[in-house]
């Protein structure tokens, strides 16, 4: 008895189905849902990060979902919830993308400090609404991801269902279908993280203790998104930012486009040895 | 021909006046002084008189408040004061002769009261209803009627009463009264002075040849209008009609279909005119005449819309009114629908695309429509910009003002050079928590917060800011022996510091004292 020198092809298993690069993108199904093309995403400006993302960055008229919150709101000390800088950087980079449009901060949690938005140029271009019910907040997301004249929506979800959040992401694609495309941002609370969700990416985001650095910084982990499989706690999706003040952000200027107001803290190094000499003088506590 | 002159000094009604309650002028610069424009009543008892110097007024009056004086603004005001005038008379006009000495910009009001003294018993009493109103309104006026304008004019402006009213022969009247009160320039006016004419009795005692051959013929015109020998045309101020349709049905009708295409009708009816006047709506009102309960009478129902930019296109302008109208109770049926374009303003035509309706749209335009629809749905005051406040406390350095009355473009903002690094939320206000901080000037090392205990890890600073002290008494440096100033007046240092999760927050210290026994502690924002 001889072998054979090529066995027979193996039939597909479930496993196979499940890690197939084609089936996750969306082609196999002939859907044509959840790829956006790169000319409908914005970088986020951390290569790191655009290098893994599908379409080279967030794509435009998509709801993006952020689990920020670490703690237990009910707890006192938890403060504000949504990670706001991140959102502030992102709508930075999504608004000089579209000019003229506007930033919709909808609700208390994602309100900024207008400084920053100073710093950076998007004060006048923000516009701050205060819903008075989820009802209301849920209808002004929906107008607004849908106005050709928006280019950013921030919001902090309460607990909601699939149906919630594919209405959303229905109306950010019809925003985009109408000539707009709105980046939605939505901060979700660790206690929804699990909840099922329409949103074209899911982030896990939290504040990470750095007793050598002097500015804020996050660890970010990519936990889904449509059209890329991803692999759970592989360090290939999660990163360590920091946010850049926008002070650095000035100092490039002419190149505007190219710096973000994150980047990835690897990069950085000891931010101290590399950041311009501050009037503040740095303090050790013991 | 009868008129009436009111000049009025106006009382300039600002919050802050009131709040103070100090007298208050209106001023503008001078050349390298300021004059007094404008005085309000308090100033105006006090003795202080428009065209003086800001420095002699001031020291006529203590404690006198002076604010720049805005002529467009005064001027609008006025316009508004005329037409407001029109309840009372048939018609007024700005009166374009002011003194330009004293006043930089028209003081008076010049109005056609032909027919109207009969309604007021006599024309006494409607002189003395239309001052008692004015009065009401805030502005101290002198009303004059005369029989011909240059008359009434001369006496509102240099007659002895407040209210006088000519009603026997011109010249008599007139005659103690200053050669100013004909409306001459300055040149004619110091002519006559140093011939020692000063009084009108005075000109017109003079043979009128003579005075024909010396000095301009305008002077023989100013005296032939004050005595109503030469015709003197008014030009008045004409209220801008109301774009009004309405439509009325033969009978009551509960059906909300027929309302929806009543509406659109009308709307596209109130469009089309727009749009003859190169204009669009900022405010309309949609009223509807609602049987009442027993159906014997009809009442109004009135819904309104505020545009943040002037619109024309009705298919907007129904999604704004359709959300309001749709919760409106029909009650027993509705009799008729009206639509009032109630503000408007010029719009620019725009080149029409043939094809795609929303492709010429730029995305200003769109989120113009987003901002309309939020607002009148949530109500202006939850749909907000953020402006820079006058303060570096950062507390109160930013106000929220409704978008809807922002009615500015989104213009490149001047980027400001090297802004210091600040939190990215704010707290509404700076909540206090207490600390623990090993060394006077150093950073806390322990910071209990809404009832949790964080242990610091790092911590930057101190970031002095200054108190606003000249609000009040106030510490400039710590250890002044002026200590009384309260919250916002104190110094504070700021310091940004890391807690055990990695959170930065930014808290600061408010200095009480010299000893920073009695110093207080507040959390002012989060790098959240």
């Amino acid at each position: 008895m001889t072998m054979s020198p090529t066995s027979p092809p193996t039939p597909p298993t479930l496993d196979r189905l499940l890690t197939s690069e084609r089936l996750a993108r969306g082609a196999a199904a002939g859907t044509g849902v959840g790829i956006p093309s790169p000319a409908d995403s914005v970088p986020t400006g951390i290569p790191a990060i655009d290098g893994v993302l599908p379409a080279g960055g967030l794509a435009l008229g998509a709801v993006h979902e952020w689990i920020g919150v670490d703690r237990d709101p009910a707890r006192a000390g938890a403060g504000p919830q949504a990670p706001v800088a991140v959102f502030i950087a992102l709508a930075a980079r999504a608004l000089a993308r579209r000019p003229g449009t506007l930033a919709l901060w909808v609700g208390g949690p994602v309100q900024p400090a207008w400084m920053v938005l100073d710093g950076l140029g998007l004060l006048e271009r923000s516009l701050f609404v205060h819903p008075r019910s989820d009802a209301d907040q849920l209808w002004v997301l929906d107008q607004a991801l849908r106005c050709p004249g928006v280019g950013v929506v921030a919001s902090m979800l309460g607990r909601c269902d699939l149906g919630t959040t594919r209405r959303l992401q229905l109306a950010a694609e019809a925003g985009r279908r109408s000539g707009g495309g709105a980046l939605g941002l939505l901060a979700r609370d660790l206690r929804d993280g699990r909840a099922l969700s329409a949103a074209q990416t899911r982030w896990r985001v939290h504040p990470v203790p750095a007793p050598d650095a002097s500015r804020a910084r996050w660890g970010v982990r990519l936990l889904r998104c449509k059209g890329m499989l991803i692999e759970p706690r592989s360090e290939r999706h999660a990163w360590t930012l920091e946010f850049d003040p926008p002070r650095q952000f000035h100092d490039l200027e002419g190149d505007r486009d190219a710096p973000g107001v994150l980047r990835v803290a690897a990069d950085v190094g000891d931010p101290m040895r590399r950041a311009p000499p501050s009037p503040l003088r740095p303090y050790r506590t013991a | 021909m009868w008129a009436i002159q009111c000049a009025e000094r106006r009382r300039a009604r600002s919050g802050r006046t009131e709040r103070h309650d100090a007298p208050l002028l209106l001023t503008r610069d001078h050349g390298n002084h300021q004059t007094v424009a404008r005085c309000d009543r308090r100033a105006l008892e006090a003795g202080a008189r428009p065209g003086m110097t800001l420095a002699h007024a001031r020291a006529l009056i203590g404690g006198v408040h002076a604010q720049a004086f805005d002529p467009e603004q005064d001027t609008a005001r006025l316009h508004r004061l005329g037409m407001w005038a029109h309840r009372f008379i048939p018609a007024a006009a700005i009166d374009p002769d002011t003194p330009v000495r004293e006043s930089p910009a028209p003081d008076g009001l010049i109005c056609d009261v032909t027919g109207c003294a009969a309604l007021y018993g006599g024309e006494r009493r409607l002189a003395l209803t239309l001052r008692a109103a004015l009065d009401r309104l805030g502005f101290l006026a002198r009303v004059a009627i005369g029989p011909n304008i240059g008359s009434a004019w001369a006496l509102a402006h240099f007659g002895p009463e407040p209210v006088s009213v000519l009603d026997g022969p011109v010249p008599p009247a007139l005659a103690p009264l200053a050669t100013a009160s004909l409306r001459l320039d300055g040149v004619t006016e110091h002519g006559l002075m140093e011939l020692g004419i000063e009084t009108v009795g005075q000109l017109l005692a003079l043979p009128r040849r003579a005075l024909a051959s010396r000095f301009e013929p305008e002077l023989i015109e100013r005296i032939d209008q004050a005595l109503g020998q030469s015709i003197e045309l008014l030009a008045p101020m004409r209220p801008k009609p109301r774009l009004r349709v309405e439509r009325r049905f033969d009978g009551p009708t509960p059906r909300l279909d027929a309302i929806e295409r009543t509406l659109r009708d009308l709307l596209d009816q109130a469009v089309a005119a727009l749009a003859q006047r190169e204009a669009g709506a900022l405010v309309v009102c949609v009223e509807l005449e609602r049987l009442s309960r027993d159906g014997l009478r009809t009442e109004v129902h009135a819904e309104r819309v505020t545009l943040s930019r002037p619109s024309r296109d009705a298919k907007h302008l129904f999604g704004l009114l359709w959300t309001l109208l749709e919760r409106v109770h029909l009650g027993f049926g509705i009799e008729g629908v009206a639509l009032t374009v109630e503000q408007r303003a010029g719009i620019e035509h725009g080149q029409r695309t043939r094809w795609v309706e929303h492709a010429g749209h730029g995305p200003e335009r769109a989120s113009g429509r987003l901002i309309d629809m939020l607002s009148n749905r949530l109500g202006a005051d939850r749909v907000c910009r953020l402006e820079a406040a006058g303060s570096h406390v950062p507390e109160r350095s930013w106000r929220q003002t409704p978008a809807l009355r922002v009615r500015r473009e989104c213009a490149a903002y001047p980027v400001r050079h090297r802004p210091p690094d600040r939190p990215t939320v704010l707290l509404v206000r700076p909540e206090p928590v207490r600390v623990m901080a090993l060394q006077p000037d150093h950073p806390p090392s322990r910071v209990e917060w809404r009832g949790e205990s964080l242990l610091i890890h790092t911590g930057i600073g101190p970031e002095r800011v200054g108190g606003e002290w000249w609000k009040g008494e106030a510490t400039k440096r710590r250890g002044d022996a002026a200590t009384q100033g309260e919250g916002l007046l104190r110094n504070r240092d700021y310091y940004r510091v890391q807690d055990e999760h990695g959170r930065w927050l930014w808290v600061f210290r408010q200095f009480a004292g010299p000893e920073p026994r009695g110093d207080r502690w507040f959390i002012q924002g989060i790098w959240g």
